[in-house]
């Protein structure tokens, strides 16, 4: 009894000592060279972290730096993120990167306590307006790969109808009543970065085959491959022909699969890495983006200490996006096609959001005001104020130029969403 | 099976059953085996000897009951169980105090349901009433006890204790210690959140020290102690409460001899006090020993009430299979 | 009389009466250095490191820096407050398994509160409501499963496994709700920072550190010297002796329960606006059911809660270090941390019972 009594306030003692004993800022010495951490979602097994890996293992290598990077991995979407940036900070980093856009505001927190260190949240949206000068965001100009990518749907289409193997006889669903083929896409979130991706690849289909009405599905999730797989599943149902995504598994390309094996006649377009490994024939090709490109621009930059840029985004100009390999099932000629059209965005004269291609409401859109403020929806106001812009200038709708984050939110004609 | 040259083996600690029927007696004490002899050559107190390891009085006293006070009314008792089944009907009997009423049955025909009532612990079919006089000669008029639960019992002022036949199970908490279980019924006594662990802690000291119990401490838990220790506890807490009432089921079942006799003389000197005192017993020799009169139970029914000194074996036995009635 | 030879198991095990303070704390030193050998063995031969740099390397994941120390405590007070939590209940024999689900009501309550009434109110008023609300919140949780125990006996464990999903539930619509257009919940208030606990004494996290400190003193109190105390010890033994005793039974569950639930509950206010200030399915993040274990290697002592959730946090914090540091699969450092967790829970069962080998015995 005795010696529990003192075991107990030994115990005590020793955890009131714990209360003293806790540091708090610890801003470690900084290292004169240059340290890279890296705050990844997922890890190699997923796909879009995957793609960030690869790009900045690449970068680094060409720049040298390939044993400067210091890697956590599995970082969740909460304060654990804010824990590995000052951990990482305190391993004498001097530019971190998170790749999830949910890590966003615990990057903010860590950059307001450490102003020497510059933070990247990729795929962020309010660097520019948050009134840190360590902040940064980077994104590409994704949706000119999946207009690239919806060319190559619209290529397959097009042959399809032509062989006659796809016709409103043998597979009506296919057709809505006037005569417009159905394509699906299987989205994340309602979120302006899937609008704008979904309608990209729409255009791309639809400058090939232009009787064509596309189907959204929601899975509000970014990574989970039942949902996808069901919900190309439910599309493909519906009569959709060829299933694209904004989502980071291999769910929608596998179920593609299966029902393509079966006798339906559908396709698919990936995202972020080659889905010909999940289905063989019935992938086409994936949009992807090349993030070494900014990566090497990033890492240059802390190299020699020039100013990195609040919004960084650049697309074919820069190489910083492209579609993967194409595959068998391509239709004959879409190879020259596709280097026709990247060949055009590249050097300007086509322009995905061309207000002539695309009506909402029946009507050409000549205004569209994006705010781009930084919302807490919750409470209803403006956390950090933005601008609000006027994106159509010229005749198109100018995506990812006032802020790396897209904000292309119209809902246009021929497209619908499910849920 | 004798005659047929089988070898038969009876354990019992009966000793008028084995004088009776037994060739040989070998006796084991304490897990030791102590000697054999034969039959023939031996008697009660040889074999009393041999057993307890000293030489043992085996009779237990049973004085007259001295201005035995009528101290509980029970009245029209009946206890159907939650499938149906009716397990004690219209049960009436007086207990008085400074007598030990007896009550004998083959175990399962409601002994236990009917202690349980007494206690506020079983629910009774309505019409049913158990009086409690607290005052001698009935100055006060008696409280009832039917509809109360044990707190609310102790709270009005009925003195009543019970010496449950499941000890761990039921009387005691068998993870604590001998202060612990003191307190199971005074623990809510005094204002305030905090128990008083030094009452039950002087209480449990002296029936450590009074009834002899065995236990490395009094905070060690009582689960560990033997058999026989574990009832001196439950008993000795029972008492020390002072009560008017005093109810044991099986008391002594499974104890050694030595702490059965201890029992008996501690209920006895209750007796002597005046308190009346139920005993619930399947001992019919204890039963015919102890008590001043006995009641027999037979398929939840009183079967008969018989005086303890006059009874024969034979008369009880007949009750307890539901031979005659006494209306 | 002949030889009699008595057939006997060649390995038997017969419960322990009590293991002697030195026979403990052997068995417990055993299973570490054990656990120690067989994670070497694995390090070496599956990974091939070095096992004496990656237990270096564990080390430093808690003590490496200060901050790195910070964590560690605030870690092991948000599971040793969940601990704290079930300690009562465990006590009476009611296996709370709920206090996931507790956690994140408390917890939900809290972010409501901060969002919605976070510039409504005053910073002292904002921190009682929030802290009432989620007690509130946790209390009920911990009641309704309680409640129909002491009415119609349902299984407390299920039930309070279910409510759990209920909970989960309940925050993954107000998340919905709350982020709006955006994909995700970031940070909560985070231009007023209302409803966030300030930094006292220097330090981020010494409010959960100050409030989990009397917590542990206050349960240990609550359970030795009280009479409620008193009766939760006599319940859990066994029902009858409660009835016996005269307790009401149905009373000292449904209030133990609704005490266990508002601690979960205030786990959850420390938590959201203590560390994370934003609220998610994960919230809790399975401390609702790592302090099963806590709470029950500790036989319910809330000191000895704490050494155990500091071991529990080392063992976390070491996996993700060596994780990280050796660019090693998470898994790898799972299994580590797991052969660990196995023999520590191994040695109590050798210290609740003995292992008997045969020996040749010849009796007359």
């Amino acid at each position: 009894m005795k010696m529990r009594k003192t075991l107990c306030l030994i115990l005590a003692a020793a955890m009131m000592l714990m209360l003293t004993a806790c540091g708090d800022s610890e801003g470690k010495e900084k290292a004169s060279d240059i340290k890279i951490g890296c705050v990844m979602l997922g890890d190699e097994t997923e796909g879009y972290t995957a793609a960030h890996i690869n790009g900045i293992k690449a970068a680094a290598e060409e720049l040298g730096l390939s044993d400067k990077l210091v890697w956590k991995y599995k970082v969740s979407e909460s304060s654990a993120c804010y824990d590995a940036a000052v951990d990482l900070v305190g391993q004498g980093c001097n530019i971190i990167f998170s790749n999830s856009y949910g890590h966003q505001t615990y990057m903010v927190q860590a950059a307001q306590e450490y102003p020497d260190v510059t933070f990247v949240a990729m795929t962020g949206d309010f660097a520019a307006i948050c009134g840190l000068s360590n902040f940064k965001n980077a994104f590409t100009h994704v949706y000119q790969s999946r207009y690239v990518s919806g060319v190559v749907a619209g290529m397959k289409l097009q042959e399809l109808i032509a062989d006659g193997a796809l016709s409103a006889e043998s597979q009506p669903a296919s057709f809505d009543v006037d005569g417009n083929v159905k394509i699906g896409y299987v989205g994340a979130y309602p979120y302006a970065e899937v609008v704008s991706g979904y309608t990209a690849f729409f255009l791309g289909v639809k400058s090939i085959v232009p009787d064509v009405v596309m189907e959204v599905e929601y899975t509000n999730s970014w990574f989970d491959i039942d949902k996808e797989g069901a919900a190309a599943e439910s599309l493909i149902a519906d009569g959709c022909v060829i299933i694209g995504q904004h989502a980071d598994s291999t769910g929608a390309p596998a179920a593609t699969q299966k029902l393509l094996d079966n006798g339906t006649v559908c396709y698919s377009v990936g995202y972020n890495i080659d889905m010909r490994e999940t289905a063989p024939t019935a992938a086409l090709t994936s949009a992807t983006n090349n993030w070494k490109v900014y990566y090497k621009h990033a890492m240059e930059c802390m190299l020699n200490g020039t100013e990195l840029e609040a919004d960084w985004a650049e697309g074919y100009n820069q190489d910083a996006v492209a579609v993967t390999a194409l595959s068998d099932s391509c239709a004959a000629g879409t190879a020259e096609k596709v280097a026709e059209v990247e060949a055009a965005l590249k050097d300007g004269s086509l322009h995905v959001f061309d207000t002539d291609t695309f009506t909402v409401g029946g009507e050409k859109v000549t205004t569209a005001e994006c705010d781009l403020s930084f919302m807490d929806w919750a409470a209803g106001k403006a956390i950090y104020q933005g601008e609000t812009v006027e994106a159509i200038k010229d005749g198109y709708f100018s995506e990812s130029t006032f802020r790396s984050a897209p904000y292309f939110l119209l809902h246009i004609d021929g497209i619908t969403e499910n849920n | 099976m004798k005659a047929d040259g089988k070898s038969v083996v009876i354990i019992t600690h009966k000793l008028h059953e084995v004088l009776a029927i037994s060739d040989r007696v070998s006796i084991l004490r304490k897990g030791e085996y102590v000697g054999s002899v034969k039959t023939a050559e031996a008697d009660e107190s040889l074999l009393t000897e041999m057993m307890v390891g000293k030489k043992v009085a085996l009779n237990i006293e049973r004085p007259e009951p001295v201005n035995p006070v009528k101290r509980l009314e029970v009245r029209n008792i009946s206890v159907v169980s939650e499938e149906g089944v009716s397990i004690l009907s219209d049960i009436s009997f007086d207990v008085y105090g400074g007598e030990i009423l007896g009550i004998a049955g083959v175990s399962g025909n409601g002994q236990k349901e009917l202690l349980e009532a007494i206690a506020g612990l079983q629910p009774v079919a309505a019409g049913g009433s158990i009086k409690y006089y607290n005052e001698p000669g009935g100055s006060e008029p008696p409280m009832e006890v039917v509809g109360k639960n044990p707190r609310i019992i102790r709270n009005a002022g009925i003195h009543m204790s019970f010496v449950p036949e499941d000890r761990l199970g039921m009387g005691l908490v068998g993870s604590m210690g001998m202060t612990g279980n003191m307190m199971l019924k005074s623990y809510d006594r005094g204002r305030g959140f905090l128990t008083d662990r030094k009452k039950p802690q002087d209480l449990a000291e002296s029936i450590m020290k009074e009834l002899g119990v065995v236990t490395p401490g009094v905070n060690t838990p009582v689960s560990r102690l033997s058999g026989g220790n574990v009832q001196k506890v439950l008993v000795g807490r029972e008492i020390s409460e002072s009560p008017i009432v005093l109810m044991t089921a099986y008391a002594v079942r499974g104890l050694d001899i030595n702490t059965s006799y201890t029992i008996y003389d501690l209920l006895n000197r209750q007796k002597k006090k005046g308190v009346a005192v139920i005993y619930v017993g399947e001992d019919l020799d204890v039963l015919l020993e102890l008590c001043d009169r006995i009641l027999v139970l037979c398929g939840g029914r009183v079967s008969g009430i018989l005086d303890g000194r006059k009874a024969a074996k034979e008369e009880v036995g007949l009750f307890m299979s539901g031979g005659r009635r006494i209306e | 009389m002949s030889d009699i030879q008595i057939k006997e198991p060649l390995i038997r095990v017969v419960k322990r009466d009590q293991a002697s303070m030195r026979q403990k704390i052997a068995a417990r030193g055993a299973a570490i250095l054990l656990a120690l050998v067989l994670d070497a063995l694995f390090i070496f031969f599956v990974t091939g490191l070095n096992p004496f740099s990656v237990y270096g390397v564990m080390f430093q994941g808690t003590f490496g820096t200060k901050v790195r120390f910070s964590w560690a405590v605030r870690d092991l007070v948000s599971l040793l407050c969940v601990g704290i939590a079930l300690a009562p209940a465990f006590k009476m024999k009611f296996w709370n398994v709920g206090a996931e689900g507790q956690v994140l009501m408390g917890g939900l309550m809290t972010a409501l509160i901060m969002v919605y009434w976070g510039d409504r109110l005053p910073a002292p008023a904002l921190f009682a409501v929030m802290l009432l609300t989620s007690v509130a919140a946790g209390a009920v949780w911990g009641l309704v499963p309680a409640f129909f125990k002491a009415r119609w006996k349902t299984n407390e464990t299920l039930f309070t496994l279910m409510m759990n999903y209920v909970a989960t539930s309940f925050v993954a619509c107000a998340v919905n709700i709350m982020r709006g257009q955006a994909s995700s919940l970031g940070k909560l208030n985070m231009g007023s920072h209302a409803g966030w606990f300030p930094t006292v004494f220097g330090q981020r996290y010494n409010i959960n550190i100050i409030v989990v400190l009397i917590l542990t003193f206050a349960m240990y109190f609550y359970l030795k010297y009280t009479k409620h105390g008193y009766e939760i010890s006599v319940v859990g033994e066994s029902e009858n002796t409660a009835r016996y005793a005269g307790i009401n039974v149905a009373k000292v569950i449904m209030r133990t329960m609704a005490i266990s639930g508002a601690v979960s509950g205030l786990c959850g206010f420390l938590i959201v606006c203590g560390r994370d200030q934003t609220i998610s399915t994960t919230t809790a993040g399975g401390n609702g059911f790592t302090a099963i274990i806590v709470a029950w290697l500790a036989k319910f002592n809330t000191f000895y809660m704490a050494l155990i959730s500091f071991l529990l946090v080392f063992l976390q914090k070491g996996a993700a270090e060596i994780a990280s540091a050796y660019s090693l699969n998470d898994y790898a450092a799972s299994i580590i941390t797991g052969i660990i967790l196995f023999c520590i829970l191994g040695s109590e069962f050798f210290i609740n019972y003995r292992v008997i080998f045969r020996r040749e015995r010849r009796a007359k």
